[in-house]
This record gives structure tokens, sequence and C-alpha cells, in this order.
């Protein structure tokens, strides 16, 4: 049998499968006229205060193709990563309103319907955006693809972690996530809550990730699979006061504040 | 929202494209009902979008990425792929090879991407690289497994078939 016979031969036996066609309506989630609708920050502490440290790893991932974008490929949509976050700008958000929500709406047996918005993190031209509530949480993903418009990705996870020694709880820890996508689409999430005013991670291979934290909820992701290495939190005085390392062992290492010299 | 003349353009996209889109979707997924939520929200995106879809270089090649992007939103690790290709009721015009059915089927997952977009939905080999975020020259690899795949176990069962 040739090839040509073959492909006759695959298409003919697939020809059976058909669709029943059906009245397409506009999805009826509109698209936003102006930025994020966000809960008020008085209220995003109490947003994660149930979160759940499962012993299970879950993971979604969700990519669309929306909106009009600067038109820059996939290739470089990862490659001005960068280490310390921005705020995302207003075309990032407005995307991220339609289409994380809208993944949510698609997944309300899984994530229990919509989820407040908690946390925000750009990084180059890429921004991931939380949503959480009780045990629940969606990290989204926005970044340009080569169609000059946008993917979206979700993805969820939770991982059996104790709590940190008071300054830093760990929500979602690593990960890694890989779409039939363009370009690369692999990438990792750290989230949780902590009291300290700046966060840092140091990565495995030796670049410091400066976290999002904003009202007692940090974030911070990077592209591929990386691990990283140590957790870092700082006072508001630049002072270290808690340090773990989650992703080699469950150990936790807090610093203690410095003892008063007993003046000898 | 979309106005009326850019939806009759759309109403003829569809007709055409619906089932080839299907067949490719579903044989990508190995899912049938997933495979029929993800192209009806495909078409629906398509159509949300069509000013800019339907000027696209292959509005299929939009439409199945999207399809595909859709499926892998689902829990996978709660979903079972089907083992076989579902039983329809359908009088085929001309008989259908079970077999070729089945092992096309069960195709590894990657050759049944290529398999469905390159044959099923006839996209060209650098559209296929494109949809599947790989190269061209993996697709030729992928499909030239696929065929002979398909060649060494079509033959092998003639020859079983004619031994009994």
């Amino acid at each position: 049998m040739n090839d040509e016979q073959l492909v006759a031969d695959v298409r003919r036996a697939f020809g059976r499968y058909r669709m029943e066609p059906v009245a397409i309506a506009e999805p009826a989630v509109p698209m936003p006229t102006d930025g994020v609708a966000r809960p008020p920050l008085s209220g995003r502490r109490g947003m994660l205060g149930g979160l759940s440290m499962v012993g299970v790893a879950i993971a979604l991932a969700v990519a669309f193709t929306l909106g009009v974008g600067p038109g820059h490929g996939p290739e470089s949509a990862f490659a001005g990563w960068q280490p310390v976050p921005t705020m995302p700008d207003r075309a990032m958000r407005a995307i991220a309103d339609t289409e994380c929500h809208r993944f949510m709406d698609g997944n309300v047996d899984t994530l229990g319907g919509q989820l407040p918005l908690v946390a925000q993190d750009q990084r180059g031209r890429a921004a991931l955006f939380m949503f959480g509530e009780n045990s629940k949480y969606l990290a989204c993903l926005v970044r340009p693809n080569d169609y000059g418009t946008y993917d979206a990705f979700g993805y969820g996870s939770a991982r059996a972690l104790e709590p940190l020694n008071g300054h830093i709880e760990l929500a979602a820890l690593g990960g890694s996530l890989n779409v039939p996508s363009p370009g690369p689409s692999d990438f990792v999430v750290i989230f949780g809550r902590t009291d300290a005013s700046k966060l840092v991670i140091e990565r495995s291979d030796g670049v410091d990730v400066t976290a999002t934290v904003s009202d007692g909820i940090f974030v911070a992701w990077w592209p591929g699979n990386g691990g990283g290495r140590t957790l870092i939190a700082y006072d508001d005085t630049g002072r270290v006061i808690e340090s773990a390392q989650p992703w080699a062992t469950p150990c936790i290492c807090r610093v203690e504040p410095p003892t008063p010299s007993s003046g000898s | 929202m979309t106005e009326p003349a850019e939806v009759e353009g759309f109403e003829t996209f569809y007709r055409d494209a619906l089932d080839p889109v299907y067949r490719a979707v579903l044989l990508a997924t190995r899912h049938p009902e997933r495979a029929e939520d993800a192209v009806h929200e495909a078409f629906a995106r398509a159509l949300e979008r069509w000013d800019r879809v339907s000027v696209h270089e292959n509005p299929r090649a939009w439409v199945i990425r999207v399809a595909l992007n859709h499926h892998t939103s689902s829990w996978r690790i709660w979903q079972r792929e089907a083992p076989e290709p579902p039983e329809i009721a359908v009088q085929d015009e001309l008989p259908i090879d079970p077999w070729l059915l089945r092992t096309v089927w069960r195709l590894p997952r990657r050759q049944r991407q290529v398999v469905a977009l390159r044959i099923l939905l006839d996209l060209s080999a650098e559209q296929t690289a494109e949809t599947l975020g790989i190269t061209v020259g993996a697709v030729g690899a992928h499909l030239h497994r696929a065929l002979g795949t398909l060649r060494s176990m079509l033959g092998a069962t003639s020859f079983a078939e004619a031994a009994e």
C-alpha cells in the first residue's frame, strides 16, 4: 500500500465522524471596557485564610487565543522575563479580566466558580494573575503569541508543606506546565501569604527573583521548570526575618532576630 | 459585537470546517465528548473574533489550535481517553477497515496529532508545526513514523488474516 492510498484510506475511515451543527453564539462574557475588577485591598488577606495544604498536586492548563496584542512571537514572550516584577499594564489586566474569568466559568466543578483576584505580577511581556479563595486558587498567565494576540494559561497547584515559621505561608510551589502551543510554555509559580515587606527567591541557577508582595500575599513566577533554592523574607528595615528551603525539604529555618549584645 | 455581514461569512466557514475540525480534534484528543466541547468553544471564539479570524492565513488552523488548547484546559488527570475509536451508527459508502481505524487511534500522541492536522485537516507542514509548537522537521518525522507504523501494522494484519 503506498502512502497516497494510505492517506486516502485514513481520511475515508475518519470521514464517518461528523458533528451536528448548532447555533453558535458569541461567548456571553463581554469584553472589558476598563481594567480588571479587583476586590478591595482590605479583604485580600482573608481570601487566603482558609487555604489548605493538601497532599496532592493538581494542574490545569488552558490556552486561549484572544485579544489583539503587539504581535511579538512566543519565542520572545518569555525572553523579556525579569527577576523584578512590575504591575501588569492595562491591556494585560483587560485580557485577564476576560479570559481568566472565562476559564473559571468553564471549571466551576473544580474551582467552585469565580475566584477573586488576589495578586498580579508582570515580568517582561508576560503577566501572572493569581485568583484565590479558601482552598482553591488559579494562576493565570497571560503572554503575547505569534498571532499578534495573547495566550492565557491557567495553572493550579497545591502541595503538602508545613506553614513556614510565622512569616511565610506557602500555598503553591513549583510545578510546570506544557500546552500544545507555539513556543516555550512551561512556567513555575510560587504563591502564598507573608507578613514580610520583601521576599526573594534564590533559584538553584543563582538568579534572585523578587516576589510581588502586596496586602499580605506574595507571588513570583519564572519560565521553564527549574526549581528554587531558598526563600528569604525581609522586614521593612531590610533585615532577614526568615529563610526557608521548601524545594529541598519541608525544613523551616527561621532566622531569629539578633539578640542585644551582653556588653562584654 | 459581530456585525450580521461578518456572521454570514462565519456561517459558511462553520458549515465547511466543522466536520474536518471535529475529526482532527477527535483523533488528536481521543476524547469524543471533550472534542465536541472543544470544537464548540473554538468556533464560538472564532465568531467572537471573526473580523480577525476571517483574514487569518488559514482560519481552520486558528480554530484547531484554539480547540486543542481548550481541550488541554480540562482537568486531564481526571479524564480518560477512549481506548477504542467510538462506535457510531453509520452506513459507510465503502467498507471501512476496522484495523486501520484502530491502528490510527492507537498511534502515539504526537503522531496522532500530526496525522490529525496534516491528513484529516490538510494543514501544511508549516501550519502543523506552528499549531503543535514543534519544528517542521519534527512534523515530517512524526508523519513518516505514523505512516510507517500503519503500513507495517496493516501489512502484518493482512498477512495474518490471509494465513488463517
